[in-house]
C-alpha cells in the first residue's frame, strides 16, 4: 500500500506503543513508580466517587436522575478539555510530532493517535465512573435500557477523548512561538489560580438558581453534545425512542466533526516547533543595560549584577513570572475578602498570611534557575552575596504592591487605625517565610521540569516539596503571631516587625549563605533536570 | 613553554548511582598547551571537565589550575579559569549584552572594562548584529559563541571549553578555532573535548584520547599519532569496528 512497498502499521501499533510506554514509566527510580502508583490510587478514589454520583441516579425521582445525569456528564467533558491544560498537563505520550519523519497518511494516524488515547489510566477512569449510569439505567428501564445507556458512556468518553486532543493540537499549533508560550504560562498560572474562587461562585450560584433552572439548564445541555450522551438510557428508560435516536446522532456527528477537525490540523502540529519568524532584532542598547532603571542607584558590582539579573528574571521569565504574579493577586486578594465578607478578622489578623505567603516564594529559588546556575558557580560568588541579592531583588518587587494594598485595604475597610499594626504584623510575616525559604531552598533544592511545553509547568512539581513551602507559609505565619497577639501600639507594632522581620532575615541570609559556600556544587547538581 | 602544568587532574573518580562514570583520570596540561580531549559519547569527557572546573564534586582525586587546588581554594581558582559547559543553560533570558555584562559584575570587574571588552567579544563574534535579542533566541551556534565570549571575558590564563564546536557553523568555527589560537600563542592555555578529529589535528599541540572513564592514550599530537592519522588511532583505541564491504549488502 505504501510507497515502498511495506504494509503500514495497523491501529494495534500505536495502542502497542502507548502500553509500553505507559509500562515503561514504571521503570527507574523508586520514587517514580511511587508516583505512578499514587496516580492510579487517585484515578481510582475518583472513579468510585463518580460511579456512586451516576450510579445513585437509580434511586432518585425520575427528574433528578435526568438533571444529575446530565449535569454531571457535562461536567466531565468539560473536564477532559480543561484539565489537561490547567492542571495536569497534556498526555504527550504519543506526541503527534514523533512520528513526522515516518511515512504515515492520515488514514492510519488518525485512528491510531485515537485508539491510543483511549488507553490509559484517565480514559478507563472515566468509563468506570459513567458505568453507574449503566446500573441505574437497568435498575429503571432493564436490560435494553442498560444496553443503551452503556453504547452512551462508550460514545461519551470517544467524544471527551477526541475533544481534548482537539483542542490541545489547535493550541500547540497557536504556541509555536517563544513569545506566545510565555505569554500563555501566565495566563495559564492565573486561570488555575482562579479556578477555586469559580467553583465556589458555581456552587453558589447553583444552590440560589433552584431546582426548577437546574432542570432548564439539564434540558437544555442534554440537547448539545456536552449532555446528550449521558441522557441516552434515561430515554430508552423513559421509552422516549426517538430523543434517544436524536441525542445518539448529535453525539456521533460531534465525534465525527471534532475527529475531522482534528485530522485536519493533524499535520500542522507534527510539524513541531519551527523558530520565530525572522525579525529584525532592535538595536541593542549602548554597553550592557542589565540593570533595569529602578535599581541604578546600586553600587555596580557583584551584588548589583545578581540583584538585576535576579530582577530581569522574575519579570521576563515565564515561569517565575507566573508564580510571581499569582501570589501578589492572591496575597492582595485574601486580606480584602476577608475583610469585606461580614465579621470578618482585624486587618492584623488578615495580612499574616499575605505577608507569609510572599516570603515562600524563594522556597525553590534555584530550582527556578536549573542549570543556569552553574555560571554564579563558575563565578565562585559568595553565598551571602548570592542569598542576600536574591532576598533583594524579590522583595523589591513583592514589598511594594503588599505594602500599598494593606494600607489601601485598611483605608477602605475603615480600619485606618490598624494600618500601621498590620504593616508591622506582614512585614514579620514576610521576614520568616523568607528566612525558612531560603535556608529550605539550600538544603532541599530540586528540579523544575525543563519544557518547552506551557502545559507541562503545573504538572507535577512534586507533592512532598510542595508541603515544604506550604510549611514555610503556615510557620512564618504563626511566627508572627505573638505580635499579633500583643496588642501594642501601632508604630511600635511596626517598629518591632521591621527589626524582628529584619533580624529573621540576617540569620537566614548568614545560614543559607554559609551552606550555599559549601555546598553550590551539590546545589546545582540537585536543580539540573534529569532527561 | 614552562614546564610547569597549569592543569593537573589526580586520580579523579566519580559514580552516578553506583555507575562508575570517570573511572580514575590522570591529567596534566602544560602550561601554554593546546589540549584536545577526544572520546566517543559516553566516555565521561563531560564529567572530568565539570570535575576540573568546580561544578561537580569529584569522589576520589584532585585538580589544580595554575598551583591552585579547585575544591580546596576554589576561589582563586575559579579567578584563573574561563569555562564554557555543555548541556548547561545560561541565563538565556537575558540579552548577548546584558549576560556578558552579568558575568563581568559577578566576577567583580569595573563596568567600564566590562563595557569595553563586551564590545570587543560582541564585533569579534558576529554577535553585535543579534542586538536585543534574548539569548534563549539565539541559534545553536551563537549561543556557542556568547558562551566563549562570556568564559573570555575576565581574560583568565586557562580555558576550559566543553564541546566548543559542537553544533557550529564551518565560518563561526574557523572564527573560534582563530580566536583560540592567537590565545594560546599570547602564553594562554586551553584544553577543549571534542570528536571533530580534523579540528584536533589542525588545533592541538597535545591530546588525550578517553574511552569508559579513562584515559587510554595522552601525550603530543605526533608522539599519539606516530605517522598514522589521528581517526584511525581515535577508532583503533576506543575500539569501534571497520565496515569490511560485506555487511548491509542490501543497502
Amino acid at each position: 500500500m505504501a510507497v515502498d512497498g511495506y504494509a503500514l502499521p495497523g491501529t494495534g501499533m500505536f495502542v502497542r506503543l502507548k502500553l509500553r510506554l505507559l509500562r515503561n514509566s514504571f521503570r527507574g527510580g523508586g520514587w517514580k513508580i511511587a508516583v505512578a502508583v499514587l496516580g492510579i490510587l487517585g484515578g481510582l478514589w475518583f472513579s468510585i466517587l463518580g460511579f456512586g454520583y451516576f450510579a445513585a441516579t437509580a434511586v432518585t425521582r425520575e427528574r433528578e436522575a435526568f438533571v444529575m445525569a446530565v449535569l454531571g456528564g457535562s461536567f466531565l467533558v468539560l473536564g477532559w478539555v480543561l484539565m489537561p491544560l490547567l492542571v495536569f498537563g497534556v498526555d504527550e505520550t504519543l506526541d503527534p510530532a514523533r512520528f513526522a519523519l515516518l511515512p504515515l497518511p492520515r488514514r492510519v494516524l488518525v485512528p491510531g493517535l485515537t485508539a491510543a488515547a483511549l488507553v490509559g489510566v484517565p480514559p478507563l477512569m472515566t468509563l468506570f465512573a459513567t458505568q453507574g449510569l449503566v446500573l441505574a439505567a437497568a435498575v429503571r428501564g432493564g436490560p435494553g435500557a442498560a444496553l443503551t445507556a452503556f453504547v452512551g458512556t462508550l460514545l461519551a468518553l470517544a467524544l471527551c477523548v477526541a475533544a481534548s486532543r482537539a483542542v490541545t493540537t489547535a493550541l500547540a499549533t497557536a504556541l509555536r512561538s517563544r513569545r506566545t508560550r510565555d505569554r500563555a504560562v501566565l495566563i495559564l498560572a492565573v486561570l488555575a489560580a482562579g479556578l477555586g474562587p469559580l467553583q465556589l461562585a458555581g456552587a453558589s450560584l447553583a444552590q440560589s438558581l433552584g431546582f426548577a433552572r437546574l432542570e432548564q439548564v439539564a434540558q437544555a445541555l442534554a440537547w448539545t453534545p456536552f449532555g446528550a450522551p449521558y441522557a441516552i438510557g434515561a430515554d430508552v428508560a423513559a421509552g422516549d425512542w426517538p430523543a434517544a435516536v436524536a441525542r445518539t446522532g448529535i453525539t456521533v456527528l460531534a465525534i465525527g466533526l471534532l475527529l475531522f477537525w482534528w485530522a485536519v490540523r493533524l499535520p500542522g502540529a507534527m510539524l513541531g516547533g519551527a523558530g520565530e519568524s525572522a525579525r529584525k532584532p532592535p538595536p541593542a542598547k549602548a554597553a550592557g543595560g542589565l540593570v533595569p532603571l529602578p535599581l541604578r542607584w546600586l553600587p555596580r558590582g557583584t551584588f548589583a549584577g545578581l540583584v538585576a539579573r535576579e530582577w530581569r528574571y522574575w519579570v521576563r521569565e515565564p515561569r517565575r513570572r507566573s508564580s510571581l504574579t499569582v501570589l501578589v493577586m492572591v496575597a492582595v486578594v485574601l486580606p480584602l475578602v476577608l475583610r469585606i465578607s461580614g465579621g470578618g478578622p482585624s486587618l492584623a489578623m488578615a495580612v499574616v498570611f499575605s505577608g507569609s505567603y510572599l516570603g515562600a516564594v524563594l522556597a525553590n529559588q534555584f530550582g527556578f534557575d536549573g542549570s543556569s546556575y552553574a555560571a554564579n558557580v563558575l563565578a565562585g560568588v559568595p553565598g551571602r552575596t548570592e542569598v542576600a541579592a536574591r532576598l533583594t531583588a524579590v522583595g523589591l518587587l513583592v514589598l511594594p504592591p503588599l505594602l500599598v494594598s494593606i494600607t489601601v485595604i485598611g483605608l477602605l475597610t475603615g480600619a485606618a487605625g490598624q494600618v500601621l499594626s498590620a504593616l508591622g504584623v506582614a512585614v514579620l510575616a514576610y521576614g520568616a517565610a523568607s528566612a525558612i525559604a531560603v535556608m529550605l531552598s539550600v538544603f532541599l533544592p530540586y528540579a523544575l521540569p525543563e519544557s518547552s511545553n506551557p502545559f507541562a509547568m503545573s504538572a507535577g512539581t512534586g507533592g512532598m516539596r510542595g508541603l515544604a513551602s506550604l510549611g514555610t507559609v503556615v510557620i512564618g505565619g504563626a511566627l508572627s503571631v505573638p505580635l499579633l497577639m500583643l496588642k501594642l501600639a501601632g508604630a511600635l507594632t511596626l517598629l518591632l516587625g521591621l527589626g524582628l522581620g529584619g533580624g529573621l532575615l540576617v540569620v537566614g541570609t548568614v545560614v543559607a549563605g554559609v551552606t550555599l559556600d559549601g555546598r553550590a556544587p551539590e546545589i546545582l547538581q540537585a536543580v539540573i533536570p534529569r532527561r | 613553554m614552562t614546564e610547569s602544568p597549569a592543569l593537573v587532574l589526580r586520580g579523579l573518580v566519580k559514580r552516578f548511582d553506583g555507575v562508575l562514570a570517570v573511572a580514575g583520570v590522570d591529567l596534566a596540561v602544560p602550561a601554554g598547551s593546546f589540549y584536545g580531549l577526544l572520546g566517543p559519547n559516553g566516555a565521561g569527557k563531560t564529567t572530568t571537565l565539570s570535575m576540573a572546573v568546580g561544578l561537580l564534586r569529584p569522589d576520589q582525586g584532585s585538580a589544580e589550575v595554575l598551583g591552585r587546588d579547585v575544591w580546596h581554594d576554589p576561589l582563586a581558582a575559579k579567578r584563573a579559569l574561563g569555562t564554557l559547559p555543555d548541556g548547561v543553560r545560561m541565563f538565556d533570558r537575558l540579552t548577548g549584552p546584558e549576560l556578558l555584562e552579568y558575568t563581568g559584575l559577578l566576577r567583580g570587574m569595573p563596568r567600564d572594562v566590562v563595557a569595553e571588552r563586551s564590545r570587543d567579544l560582541l564585533d569579534v563574534l558576529d554577535l553585535a548584529r543579534a542586538g536585543r535579542t534574548l539569548v534563549v533566541d539565539y541559534s545553536a551556534g551563537m549561543k556557542k559563541k556568547i558562551g566563549l565570549a562570556c568564559a573570555l571575558l575576565h581574560a583568565p590564563r586557562m580555558l576550559v571549553l566543553d564541546e566548543p564546536f559542537e553544533a557550529v557553523d564551518p565560518v563561526s568555527a574557523a572564527l573560534i578555532r582563530d580566536i583560540l589560537h592567537r590565545y594560546v600563542g599570547g602564553g594562554g592555555t586551553v584544553i577543549f573535548s571534542s570528536h571533530v578529529m580534523a579540528v584536533v589535528e589542525k588545533l592541538c599541540s597535545h591530546v588525550a584520547i578517553m574511552a569508559e572513564g579513562r584515559i587510554r592514550r595522552v601525550g603530543t599530537v605526533e608522539e599519539v599519532c606516530a605517522g598514522r592519522p589521528l581517526e584511525d588511532v581515535f577508532v583503533e583505541v576506543v575500539g569501534g569496528r571497520t565496515a569490511t564491504g560485506a555487511e548491509l549488502a542490501w543497502l
